[in-house]
């Protein structure tokens, strides 16, 4: 698996958690996880979330819902 | 306040997204350019767009690009108090500091000394001298307001220490370290100094003969002009460095098995140079000093004043770096935060005042990882507002409201 593969896997796996989330708290989150398990999200270290977000939506693995003003909510897009 | 008026000489200002002008709050990372600065590199490309150096062509276009770029060379040179030979072209300040990284003749276990406020363009070559040559980088700490500690400098500082090298104004928010006082200690230890002006030098009037410094580095871009790069170094400074990049134009003869090297600045500048930012250089310097320096440092600093003020009136606003909001100069940096935690991230700020309000400014760690990394903000960072002459207070009045409703959406 490459490491864009691993980053939107890792990333997956804690949307789903969060069940719907603003990017402050998924940031939040990443690190939390880092701290804790640092081997295993060590591929999230120094990336730009927002852009693999944004990614991620383009390619139809999660949702980026806009309120009319507000940040962005990101949710796993389901199958 | 400058006047109004200034702004009609920027094209880019003038154009309409949404029925909403541009509000450019970036220049810390790139200004924009004036008419002026535009039409002398048209010039270039439209009436001479030849060679230029030593010993290379000689008929009409190329005599009239040498004449320019000399010139550009004199003008840039006289803008900090510089001889013209003490003037090196690079493509950017990183390359002047890696320039020097490179050529100063460091070795095993010397030290460098750098802040703990660096733009990774003042790290990154250290740590890779550490890496191949054995040198040791170390960090002076700041003081727990975030302003430079000169006592914590003055109990590093050894013999061992061969370079001091700090950046003069912060990217991160317009501190200014206190430069003078650091070159005066470093030279009492026998080290040299490098300045990383990329910051100062637009906003500011840098005069190399009164800071002292032996190396100064600073990037065009950033001072209304094209992408090119100055390292200024004192003309003895510059002679103890070796060859950086080496070929053509930086050398005088050659011979299968030897060469005679040019003097600086010509040794360091291999192969065709971008004659049109030369050019364009030159055309941004007399801007500057046509409008003033004193007079674009007080204007930021207005308008930092009256920013910072507004901005703290919004409970969640969480300002970064130095405390003390006099200390910051035309450049600001906050997060949106309550009860201890992010609020809305730096990049959806970012991104909703560039939907709604075509306000484009930075976020994230601003090339400066390692500061929020050892403050345990990661890689979020932080909204950086970094203002120069076109700006106004109308343009701050309407970041602070776009951020307020930013707030208010969150509820």
């Amino acid at each position: 698996m490459g490491e864009e593969d691993k980053k939107k896997r890792l990333l997956l796996e804690i949307l789903r958690s969060l069940g719907e989330a603003k990017l402050a708290r998924i940031q939040e989150e990443v690190e939390q996880r880092r701290m804790q398990e640092p081997e295993k999200y060590e591929a999230l270290t120094g990336c730009n979330l927002q852009d693999l977000l944004i990614e991620m939506a383009e390619e139809g693995l999660v949702e980026r819902i806009f309120p009319e003003w507000g940040a962005p909510v990101y949710r796993v897009r389901k199958k | 306040m400058l006047p109004e008026k200034l702004r009609r000489d920027f094209p880019a200002l003038a154009r309409v997204r949404n029925r909403r002008p541009p509000v450019y709050l970036d220049s810390a990372c790139m200004s924009l350019k004036p008419r002026q600065v535009i039409q002398a590199i048209r010039e270039y490309y439209e009436l001479f767009p030849a060679c230029g150096g030593r010993g290379r062509s000689q008929h009409w276009f190329a005599g009239e690009v040498k004449e320019a770029t000399e010139r550009a060379r004199e003008e840039v040179a006289r803008f900090i108090n510089a001889s013209p030979e003490e003037v090196v072209w690079t493509k950017n300040a990183t390359e002047a500091i890696n320039l020097v990284a490179r050529s100063l003749r460091l070795k095993r276990d010397d030290i460098v000394l750098t802040s703990d406020r660096e733009h990774n363009s003042n790290l990154v070559p250290w740590l890779e001298l550490e890496r191949r040559r054995g040198i040791r980088h170390e960090v002076v700490p700041a003081r727990e307001d975030e302003t430079f500690d000169i006592e914590k400098l003055k109990e590093m500082l050894s013999p061992e220490v061969k370079l001091v090298s700090v950046v003069h104004v912060s990217n991160l928010d317009g501190y200014a370290l206190p430069v003078r006082e650091i070159v005066e200690i470093a030279h009492d230890y026998g080290a040299k100094v490098l300045l990383d002006a990329a910051q100062s030098v637009p906003h500011r009037s840098v005069d190399v003969r009164e800071l002292e410094a032996d190396f100064l580095a600073f990037s065009v871009h950033k001072m209304l002009g094209p992408s090119l790069g100055v390292l200024y170094g004192r003309e003895e400074a510059l002679r103890e460095l070796s060859p950086f990049i080496a070929g053509g134009d930086t050398v005088s003869d050659s011979y299968y098995e030897r060469v005679i090297f040019l003097p600086p600045p010509h040794r360091f500048e291999a192969g065709l140079q971008d004659y049109a930012a030369q050019i364009g250089a030159a055309a941004a310097v007399e801007y500057l000093r046509r409008v003033g320096m004193r007079r674009i440092e007080e204007h930021e600093r207005r308008l930092t004043a009256h920013l910072s003020k507004k901005l703290s009136a919004i409970e969640e606003v969480r300002f970064v770096g130095v405390r003390d909001p006099r200390l910051r100069s035309g450049i600001v940096s906050f997060r949106l935060e309550r009860r201890g935690r992010s609020l809305v991230a730096p990049s959806d700020v970012a991104e909703l005042l560039d939907r709604h309000y075509n306000i484009m400014l930075r976020a994230g760690d601003h090339c400066m990882h390692s500061w929020f990394n050892a403050r345990g903000i990661g890689a979020s960072g932080s909204v950086r507002a970094s203002l120069y002459l076109y700006n106004t207070r109308e343009e701050c009045d309407l970041l602070v409201e776009g951020v307020e409703r930013i707030v208010e959406a969150e509820g």
